[in-house]
């Protein structure tokens, strides 16, 4: 057998990789090891302004349980060759399936889909990591179990486990990922196999309802982290509410942002508003009505403001679009409907409601996420200007007013510069918000893949300089992202990844932690 | 001409034509095999998506499925597609967001991308693509 694979692991001869294919074909089965080009391609694909070969893969082994994992950690130490796990490998626009490093073997537990428990009662689940959110949606329906769950936008092809160790977010209560996550089982480097809080303990019956059990919370340890591979992950479900009624307020003004988290702040933090409110800009909702931008601009650089206002006027949408839910009973949400409409009024917001939404792609598709519905609905923005970039810039404010407006026109201007336009939302936590803007150009344009890496490392150091850190990253910018949280953090974080995983066969490089 | 070469050169073909597209579908399995079964789907708003299909689909001998993008973005609807497509090659050409749809949904599938291309079409946005089911 002579390897075909053009990517090898650093350190690592082509004599001793096909070694090393030999001994995972041997654990896994011939057919769920691939080193050929075509069968690799689909992992390749990544929408980040650096050349593919910058993450190209060597191989790809899919395992269907923690034993082969094991064993497969076994050749990776006896080898040092790397691994790079993935789920369903879905965190586009975060660097899709391909690797963090050039060479690492793409560790794919797709094959590992097995919804192993919901409890109806407790209104927990246990699934393994390659469980989408569409199989887990269409298991609730099949057995008609009144239970919700969140998801983030890309929710029919991803799954819960990746979504939740990369700290995803999605649109219901339940929209903090890793806050709602309850229980993992990690395979460690070593082979040992660890679960966290009360399933360490055996015959423990309270590791899906209790998360901390006793010493130290390991869980947050293995999210953006590579000091394991998890392999099963608790969450909680969310009981159906017997009356939910969604609805979007739109403003007419950019400068609207600052009274909008005024008003809402104290609504989230309250938990009048229970779900995780988004704040989306009038180019996020036009890809997704859908709008064209070519109707609108065709010029070099970024869109103008006209043509912006043009947009709001023509196809309805708000320069801020407001999307939440009211989740409890009819006697609850009448009550606090009343609260929504006053606050509306007060701010000079329209309000929209689920019937009024009828018939409005991108309504529709945030309705159904706020209920936990999957859909595709958002991929819309991949149209606004073509060709296949996208790169997320996703950085941390706090709820106020003052601050988020201060970070739209800091990322406006910068994206102007170099001629992207500001596609961008704000997702409110419940004292944070998660601004995330989609840098989107066109990757077949040299010009434009130079100046959207440019940008977006304009982007992260002079955020990092305001003190406005990165929430998630894609993996091109782990480095720089990780850079910007200083070196004490950093020094734990590889002592850590020393004692853990001592030959660095973890994703070295994922979240900027390496040997 | 080893085979990576050739889809290079396909993609670097200037604007987007039937006839490299149409060699792409008839193109072999590396190193043998029979030529595959090809599906040819194109999205149903986009008039010039459509024609090229339909150029296309006299070189190849089948008939494009014209796809509305409805169908082509929701998981029910391309993993129908798929499914009817078998094992073969599926030609795709269709706006940015379908595709790449598309291409998820058959990775997730196991399938393999043998190549993609991104054109534009007077002010239109397309996506080219071959993929092994």
């Amino acid at each position: 057998m002579s390897s075909k694979s053009k990517a090898l692991p650093k350190g690592i001869s082509a004599a001793e990789f096909d070694k090393v294919v030999r001994e995972l074909r041997a654990i896994v089965g011939d057919e769920h090891v691939l080193v050929d080009e075509e069968k690799l391609s689909a992992y390749r694909k990544i929408m980040m302004p650096v050349p593919d070969a910058q993450h190209e893969l060597s191989a790809s082994v899919t395992p269907d349980g923690v034993e082969q994992i094991q064993r497969v950690m076994k050749v990776a130490n006896k080898y040092r060759v790397p691994l790079y796990p993935i789920s369903t490998g879905k965190n586009i626009g975060y660097g899709s399936a391909a690797p963090v490093q050039r060479g690492q073997i793409v560790l794919d537990l797709r094959r590992m889909n097995r919804i192993i428990e919901v409890d109806p009662e407790l209104c927990t689940a246990l699934v393994e990591p390659g469980v989408t959110y569409q199989q887990l949606y269409d298991y609730l329906q099949e057995h008609k179990l009144p239970l919700w769950f969140s998801c983030p936008a890309p929710s029919a092809i991803a799954g819960p486990v990746g979504n939740m160790v990369d700290r995803g977010v999605g649109y219901t209560p339940y929209g903090e990922h890793f806050m709602f996550s309850c229980g993992m089982e990690v395979v460690l480097a070593n082979g040992d196999v660890l679960r966290t809080g009360m399933g360490a303990m055996e015959n423990s019956n309270t590791w899906q309802v209790f998360k901390w059990g006793y010493g130290p919370t390991l869980d947050g340890m293995f999210t953006q982290s590579n000091y394991g591979v998890v392999t099963k992950m608790g969450m909680w479900l969310m009981p159906a509410p017997p009356d939910f009624r969604p609805f979007c307020i739109q403003y007419p003004d950019e400068a609207d942002i600052t009274k909008i988290v005024e008003a809402l702040r104290p609504l989230r933090i309250a938990m009048v508003i229970p779900n995780a409110v988004v704040i989306a800009h009038t180019l996020w909702e036009a890809p997704c009505t859908p709008v064209k931008r070519a109707d609108y601009f065709t010029g070099p650089g970024a869109i103008p403001d006209e043509a912006v206002k043009k947009i709001q006027a023509d196809h309805d949408i708000g320069a801020w679009n407001v999307y939440a839910g009211l989740y409890g009973t009819k006697e609850t949400n009448d009550a606090n409907w009343k609260i929504i409409e006053a606050v509306a009024a007060a701010t000079g917001g329209k309000i929209v409601t689920q019937e009024q939404s009828k018939g409005s792609q991108a309504l529709e598709y945030r309705f159904d996420l706020m209920k936990g519905k999957p859909n595709l609905g958002e991929f819309g923005l991949y149209n606004w200007r073509g060709g296949g970039g996208s790169i997320w810039f996703a950085p941390v404010s706090q709820a106020k007013g003052a601050e988020t407006l201060k970070q739209m026109q800091m990322a406006k201007t910068i994206l102007g510069k170099y001629g992207f336009d500001y596609v961008g939302e704000f997702i409110v936590g419940w004292r944070d918000m998660h601004h995330v803007i989609d840098l989107l150009y066109d990757r077949s344009d040299e010009t434009q893949m130079k100046n959207a890496y440019a940008c977006y490392d304009e982007l992260l150091h002079t955020f990092a300089k305001e003190g406005y850190g990165m929430y998630r990253a894609n993996t091109a910018f782990a480095e720089k992202v990780a850079a910007t949280y200083g070196p004490v953090k950093r020094d734990v974080e590889k002592r850590l990844k020393k004692a853990l995983d001592p030959n660095n066969i973890i994703a070295p490089g994922r979240c900027g932690i390496s040997l | 001409m080893d085979r990576r070469g050739f889809l290079k050169g396909v993609a670097g073909g200037g604007a987007l034509g039937a006839m490299p597209l149409a060699a792409l579908a008839q193109l072999d399995e590396a190193g043998g095999g029979g030529v595959r079964a090809v599906m040819l789907v194109a999205q149903a708003e986009l008039p010039q998506a459509l024609a090229i299909a339909s150029g296309l689909s006299t070189e190849l001998g089948v008939r494009p499925v014209a796809a509305g993008v409805r169908e082509l973005g929701s998981f029910a609807g391309v993993t129908a597609l798929l499914e009817r497509a078998g094992r073969g090659r599926v030609v795709g050409v269709m706006d940015d967001a379908s595709a790449l749809i598309f291409q998820q949904i058959a990775a997730a599938r196991g399938a393999g991308l043998v190549m993609d291309t991104y054109r534009r079409v007077e002010a239109t946005s397309l996506v080219a693509f071959a993929i092994n089911t």
